[in-house]
Formats: C-alpha cells, sequence, structure tokens
C-alpha cells in the first residue's frame, strides 16, 4: 500500500515558495490555528486526486489554494509502495490552467491517462479518501459524543450513505424551486386571465409586446417632440406678450380672420393650391346638353333648358344631376328594349332554323314518296280512279258469269244432241219433241261453233279482269304513299309561306336591334365622360375654387383692417404661430397621457404575464410533473439509503471486532455487536464482557467508543480494499478532555503497525502524548510569519 | 463494489429516474452539492423546465 515519502509544496496556501516535508511512519503536525498544518492536509488530497474537500463543499474556490502573492502553485506528492515510488506533480495557474505529471517506476504520464493510471494505482476514489483515510473531528465527534441520531449520521458518513441525504437535501431544495416556479406560473395564468381582453385586444401576447415595443420608441419621439415645441411656445408667447394688448381688443376680428384663413387654407390644400379650371364645368354642361338635346323626344325638351339657365352652382348641380340621371334611365330602357330586341331576334332566327329543318325533311320525304306518286299516276291513266277500275271489273264478272252459262248450256246441248244422234233417237231426250239424227248433228255443229266463240271471249274478258283486278290491287296499295305524298306536299308549301314570314320578322328584328344598339352606344360613350361621380366631383371643385375667390378676397379685406389698427403681417404671424404650436403642444401632450396610460398598462401585462397562455400551461404541467417525479425519486432513495445501510453493516461486521480487538487491548470489552434499528434508522452498539454482559454504547467511555468509531472506519477500509496506506487525523477530537486524548494516543499506537499516521493538532500537549506513546514518532513543529514552514522539531 | 449504487439500481430498476438517482450520486462524489444542482437543473430542462440556478 502506498505511503507518504515527500511532500513538496510551492506556493500553496499560506506556503509562499518551495517547501520539502519528509514524513515518516506517525508523523505529528504541531502548530497554532492557521499556522499551515491543514494546508499540507489539503496538499496530499490535491496532488491525489486535483480536488480538495474544502472546495467541494464550496468554501473555497479551486484558485484560493494558490499562495496569495503568485500566479502560479505546484505540489509534488512522492509515494511508495516496497520497492515502487509514485510521484504525483499537479500545477495549477492563475487562468485556472491545470498540468498533471505522474511517475511511476521511471514511466512518465501526463494529462488524462495520467489521471486514469493514478485512479488505478490508488484504487480508492475521492469520496473513499474522504470518508475512510481523512479523519477529522467532525468524523469522530459525533459518534463519541452525540446522540443516537447524530452517531447514525456519523454511521452513514464513514458508510458514504450520507450522499443520499445530501442528494435529497438537494432534490428538496430543487423541489421548493420547482413549487415557486409552478407558484409563479399560477400567478402568471392568473394574470393572463386578468388582462385576457387586453391581450385580446392586441391580437395575443406576442402583439402585447410589440405593441409596447412600437410605443416605447413612440413615447421618446413623444417626449422630445413636447420638449421641442415647449420651447417654441416660450420663445412666441415672449414676442406675443409685446402686442397682447392690441390682439386681446381686436380678439374677434382675428378669429375671424384665422377662421377664414385656416378655412382657405384647407380649401387649397384640397384643390392642390386653390387653382381650378372653371371651364371644365362649362364643358360637362355641353357634354350633357348635347346627350339631352339628342333624345328630347324622349327625356323632355326641358332638361336642356334648365342646363342652359343654370347661373349658380346649386341650380347647376340640380340640372347636370336631372340630365345625367334621365340619360341613365334612358339608358337603362334602351337597354332593356335591346334586350327584348336581342330576345324576339332570337325566337324568330330559331324559328327560321326549325322550319328550315322541317322543310329539308319534308322534301326528303316528297323524294322518297316521288316514284310511288309517279307509278299511281301512270296507274291512274289506266283505270281513272279506283272505285271506276272496281265497277267495270265488277261487270266484266258479271259477263263472265253469263258467258260460263252460256258455255255450260251449249256445252250440255251437244253432249244431249250427239247422245240422240248416236243412238238414233227419234224423240228428244229432254222434251220428248220427234227429232232427227241430221237435225241433231247440224245442231251439233253449230253448238260447237258457238262454243268456241263463247270460250274465246270468256277467255278474253278474264284476261281483261285479271289485268283490271292487278291494276287495282296496286293502286290500292299506292294509296298510302299517294296520300302521305299529297299531305307532305302540302305541308311543304306551308312551310315555305311560314319560313318566309319568319325570316321577314327576323330581320325586322335584327334591324331594330342595331339601331337601338347604335343609340346605346351613343349614349354610354357619353355617360362615360360625365358620370355621377365626375359631376360631383366637378361641381365639388367648382364650388370650392368659387369659395376660395370669396375666401381670398375677405381674407384680404380683414388683412387691410388689421394693418389699419397697427396688427402687421408679423405680428399675425407671431400669434398664429404661437397658437398653432400651443395647439400642437396641446395635442402632443394629450398623446403623451394617452401613451403613458397604454404603455403603463402593457408593461404591467408583460410583468405579470410573461408570455402566451399556452406556453405557461404547459409550463405549469411540466413543472408539476417533475416535482411528482423528483417526489417520487427522493421517496425511492431513501429507500436503496435503508436497505444499503443494513448491507453495508452486514459487510461491515465481518471486519469490524477483529479491528476493534486490535485498537482496545484492554480485555474488558470482548466483543462489540452492530445492529440497525430499522424504523428509526439508527444504529446500536452493544459493547460485550469477558462475563458476557451487554452495555449500550451510552454506558461506554469516551475512549471505547473512539475505538469503536475508528474500528468501524478501519474495518470499511480493509472492506474496500484501497491501496493507500495511510491515515490522516486533522485535529481527530476535541482537546478538553484529558481521557480521549489518552485514549486516541494508543489508537495511534495501535494503529502504528498497520498504516502510516499523520496527525495535526493545535494541541502541544497531545502532540506530546502522542510522540510519548510513539516515540519514533516524527514532530512537526508547523509555523507561520511571512509563510507557513513545517520543520521536524523531534 | 458499489453497494449504495446497487440499491439504488434496486430500488428503481431500469428506469430513467434510477439512471438520475445514479447520475446525482456520481455527481455528489465528484461535485458536492453543486454537481448534484446541475444534474438536477439539467434533468427539468430535459422535462421542459427551466429553474434558475439559485443556491439555497
Amino acid at each position: 500500500m502506498w505511503r507518504i515519502e515527500r511532500i513538496e509544496l510551492e506556493n500553496f496556501r499560506s506556503y509562499k515558495g518551495r517547501h520539502v516535508v519528509s514524513l515518516g511512519d506517525v508523523n505529528i503536525l504541531w502548530g497554532r490555528i492557521g499556522a499551515g498544518k491543514t494546508s499540507l492536509l489539503y496538499a496530499v488530497e490535491y496532488a491525489l486526486y486535483g480536488r480538495q474537500l474544502e472546495v467541494k463543499e464550496r468554501v473555497a474556490k479551486l484558485l484560493d489554494l494558490i499562495n496569495v502573492e503568485a500566479h502560479e502553485m505546484r505540489v509534488s506528492l512522492v509515494l511508495s509502495d516496497g520497492g515502487r515510488l509514485l510521484e504525483i506533480e499537479r500545477r495549477l495557474g492563475r487562468r485556472g490552467d491545470e498540468k498533471i505529471v505522474v511517475r511511476i517506476n521511471g514511466e512518465e504520464l501526463r494529462g488524462r491517462e495520467a489521471e486514469r493510471r493514478l485512479e488505478e494505482l490508488l484504487g480508492a476514489d475521492e469520496d473513499i479518501y474522504e470518508r475512510l483515510i481523512y479523519i477529522s473531528h467532525r468524523t469522530l465527534e459525533g459518534f463519541i459524543y452525540g446522540t443516537s441520531q447524530k452517531r447514525s449520521l456519523t454511521v452513514d458518513r464513514l458508510f458514504g450513505i450520507d450522499v443520499i441525504d445530501s442528494v435529497v437535501r438537494v432534490v428538496s431544495s430543487v423541489e421548493k424551486s420547482l413549487l415557486a416556479k409552478a407558484e409563479e406560473l399560477r400567478g402568471r395564468l392568473a394574470a393572463y386571465e386578468k388582462y385576457k381582453e387586453v391581450i385580446r385586444r392586441y391580437g395575443g401576447f406576442a402583439g402585447v409586446k410589440k405593441r409596447l415595443e412600437d410605443l416605447t420608441k413612440e413615447v421618446e419621439t413623444l417626449e422630445e417632440r413636447e420638449a421641442a415645441l415647449s420651447r417654441d411656445a416660450e420663445d412666441l408667447a415672449r414676442k406675443r406678450a409685446e402686442h397682447l394688448a392690441k390682439l386681446r381688443e381686436h380678439e374677434s376680428m382675428l378669429l375671424e380672420y384665422y377662421k377664414t384663413r385656416s378655412e382657405l387654407e384647407v380649401l387649397e390644400s384640397a384643390t392642390e393650391g386653390g387653382t381650378y379650371d372653371l371651364s371644365t364645368v362649362e364643358k360637362l354642361r355641353d357634354a350633357l346638353r348635347e346627350a339631352v338635346e339628342e333624345f328630347e323626344h324622349v327625356v323632355g325638351e326641358e332638361l336642356a333648358e334648365k342646363l342652359s339657365k343654370a347661373g349658380d352652382v346649386e341650380s347647376l348641380s340640380i340640372a347636370m344631376m336631372d340630365a345625367y340621371n334621365a340619360l341613365s334611365r334612358l339608358q337603362n330602357e334602351l337597354e332593356a328594349q335591346i334586350a327584348e330586341a336581342k330576345k324576339l331576334y332570337e325566337q324568330y332566327s330559331a324559328r327560321v332554323r326549325k322550319i328550315d329543318e322541317e322543310i329539308a325533311e319534308a322534301r326528303d320525304r316528297l323524294r322518297r314518296l316521288e316514284k310511288y306518286y309517279a307509278r299511281f299516276k301512270e296507274l291512274q291513266k289506266t283505270i281513272q280512279s279506283v272505285d271506276s277500275a272496281r265497277a267495270s271489273l265488277a261487270e266484266l264478272r258479271r259477263q263472265i258469269q253469263t258467258l260460263e252459262r252460256e258455255v255450260s248450256y251449249s256445252s250440255a246441248l251437244r253432249v244431249v244432241a250427239l247422245y240422240a244422234a248416236e243412238t238414233g233417237a227419234e224423240k228428244c231426250p229432254i222434251c220428248g219433241a220427234p227429232v232427227r239424227k241430221e237435225d241433231l248433228l247440224r245442231r251439233v255443229e253449230e253448238v260447237e261453233a258457238r262454243h268456241g266463240t263463247l270460250i274465246k271471249e270468256v277467255e278474253e274478258l278474264k284476261e281483261r279482269a285479271s289485268q283490271l283486278e292487278k291494276a287495282v290491287e296496286e293502286a290500292e296499295a299506292l294509296s298510302g304513299e299517294v296520300a302521305e305524298y299529297l299531305a307532305v306536299k302540302t305541308r311543304l308549301e306551308e312551310l315555305e309561306t311560314e319560313r318566309e314570314e319568319a325570316a321577314k320578322k327576323a330581320l325586322q328584328a335584327e334591324k331594330s336591334l342595331k339601331q337601338l344598339e347604335k343609340k346605346t352606344e351613343r349614349l354610354r360613350l357619353l355617360l362615360a365622360r360625365v358620370d355621377r361621380r365626375t359631376i360631383s366631383d366637378t361641381l365639388a371643385k367648382y364650388g370650392r375654387a368659387v369659395r376660395i375667390r370669396e375666401l381670398r378676397k375677405r381674407l384680404r379685406e380683414i388683412e387691410d383692417s388689421l394693418k389699419r389698427i397697427g396688427i402687421t403681417s408679423d405680428v399675425i404671424s407671431i400669434d398664429v404661430n404661437w397658437r398653432e404650436v400651443v395647439e400642437e403642444l396641446e395635442k402632443t401632450s394629450r398623446r403623451l397621457a394617452e401613451a403613458y396610460r397604454e404603455r403603463a398598462l402593457l408593461e404591467e401585462v408583460v410583468r405579470e404575464v410573461g408570455e402566451n397562455a399556452e406556453a405557461l400551461k404547459k409550463k405549469l404541467d411540466n413543472a408539476l410533473y417533475a416535482y411528482g417525479k423528483l417526489q417520487e425519486v427522493k421517496a425511492k432513495l431513501e429507500l436503496a439509503k435503508i436497505n444499503a445501510r443494513a448491507r453495508l453493516l452486514e459487510v461491515a461486521r465481518s471486519r469490524f471486532n477483529e479491528v476493534f480487538t486490535s485498537l482496545y487491548r484492554y480485555g474488558d470489552i470482548v466483543r462489540v455487536d452492530a445492529d440497525l434499528e430499522q424504523r428509526r434508522g439508527f444504529y446500536d452498539f452493544h459493547a460485550i464482557t469477558p462475563s458476557g454482559d451487554r452495555y449500550g454504547i451510552s454506558k461506554l467511555s469516551d475512549g471505547q467508543r473512539l475505538s469503536i468509531a475508528l474500528a468501524l472506519a478501519l474495518a470499511l477500509r480493509d472492506i474496500a480494499r484501497i491501496n493507500l496506506g495511510f491515515v490522516i487525523f486533522d485535529e481527530p477530537i476535541p482537546y478538553v478532555d484529558v481521557n480521549i486524548r489518552r485514549a486516541f494516543a494508543e489508537v495511534v499506537k495501535a494503529l502504528a503497525s498497520r498504516f502510516q499516521i499523520v496527525v495535526a493538532t493545535q494541541s502541544r500537549e497531545f502532540a506530546e502524548m502522542i510522540k510519548e506513546a510513539v516515540p519514533n514518532a516524527l514532530l512537526f513543529k508547523v509555523d507561520k510569519k511571512e509563510s507557513s514552514e513545517a520543520v521536524v522539531e523531534s | 463494489m458499489d453497494i449504495l449504487l446497487e440499491e439504488v439500481r434496486r430500488a428503481f430498476g431500469n428506469t430513467a429516474e434510477g439512471k438520475l438517482a445514479e447520475s446525482l450520486i456520481e455527481a455528489y462524489r465528484e461535485g458536492g452539492p453543486r454537481g448534484v444542482r446541475r444534474a438536477l437543473l439539467e434533468y427539468l430542462k430535459a422535462l421542459g423546465v427551466d429553474v434558475e440556478d439559485r443556491e439555497d
């Protein structure tokens, strides 16, 4: 384990210049308060860890380690472990620049690499060092003299559990900040509600801020302007005071003068310097009159007359507006007529188009029926008409029947005659009249001759009837098409007549439309030049020009009057300027007062609200959520602390009694039982005597309690397996109690066999007591004159 | 062997708060209360809470 061979300081705290202190196995640093004992001990910790407890606990800043008269300090610590030698050198400059060099058995390391290696070699971090190696009276006092609670805190400190309490304290402090933050945010939200209407008026909180910025600038400008106007007003008031008597005497005339002038200025500024071409009105009047005359058959003659006669602005205005209104109405009427004519024209055109379509269709149909009609006509030439053809056909059929009957008769007669002739009958078989064969045969010849003629006649008639029948049938078949042909033809003629009429009407409508459009266009062009606004503008300008002429005249008259009574233009000018400046000053002051009020309100809103409601709500939610989380962390940390206490005590027990008996060798206590009172988190220590009696810690002597406390620390040291073989006691115990001093000296004696010991004390008596207990101990006298110095005394 | 950290891990489990608790203990060991406060303020900042760095 590493033991300290040498401490080398240069401009470290109270040590000005370079100082070297070589240490032995047991070292006593004795000196008054502030002599430099603790500085030597701090140098060891700074060399090992680059930090130091006092700095960590915010008692001092790291730069305070540099001697007040120096710009840089250096600490070098030489440690040995058997044959190994470890040298740590750290430098710190006023600008905060730190350097580290570690030399281990001839190897030299710097920077981070040096820190890493050092950590490995030491086997103890700064926390362990401060708990178990650097032991001050704060460590032991609470255990020896304190209540159960204080004793527990000391043990917690030795166990390193007090970290939890410290962390919880900081968490609680941050919780307080969080609650304060939440409260502040609630306040801001309440303020937001309070000023909601104001904020809404400015379009949100950003609008309020923007307005406040603008307002601040505006206030600055207004203040400057107010100051300048005040100065001007005072100057002018002084000048005006010389003529005050006269000005007051003729105040009414002056007021009229100012009123006239003011009105004139207003009118002049409105008419671009007061000049106006009066002929513009005449041109307008002529244009209107021309239009009215052109349409006088519609609008009446009296309008043109009124326009011509109008002499003043009012009557001219009325006449012009009447004329314009009449023409406007006319334009509307004409437009209505145009719409009507257009509608009519479109109706007729549509009709013509429709008739054209119907005509085309009728012609198509006629072309299709033409051949049927021609055929019918041809048939008609043969049969005249269907009815007459039918009558002829009936006659023919009747004749055929008659002839056929005759043919039948002659045929029968021939058969009977032939029969009678061939049979040689003497009597007629039919009528019984006497017959002769020759007669019969002749008769047969006659009948046969007649029969042939009859047959021929019948056939001819049948032929004729057949032809006639065919013709009638065809004529009947064609009658439908013929009737359709004739109907279509008639309709076509009607349509052609109708089209002619519709086309004529469409043409008339078109003509009328064109005439109306022409008229309307003329009127439109005219009205475009002289619309209502042009008339009113022109008349307003005209009116103003006339008024300006009158005012100028009146102004000249008043000026002459004023001049006559001794109020010159210079005096008027001073008075006018004074009045203007005073008026402007009042206006500026009023505006400034308004701006102050507005600014005060907005500043209040910005101060109390801070930002928009959504952001405030979100922040409040976040703060409350975070508060909840921290509460949770605290509760669990407490739980971890309780569990860690139990486990650490269990671990410490394994070495504790062994260490205790090595420190406390009087034999009246053979064992100390360490337990945990879970409910309150207190540690209970009971000393066990050789006879088995148990004594609570409150019944033990200070020296016995000291041994227990140190045994606990050393047991933990052993368990932690750290590589540092020294123990530093910085003012370890109070000095008033002789017994505890003696007990401590004995403990040092016992410890000296295992560890290198460094004890710092301001008590000479205590130092000598240790020296007496451990005769080979080195006693250093630490003194400070201009600089601290540690010198071996014995 | 760091029994305290082991118990902290056991109490919190593998949670963001557990990591915070560990970091707070380490911060204390390295930088005392100031280190803890710094670590806490960073945690709060991550939660969207801006607390003034005011030491009691």
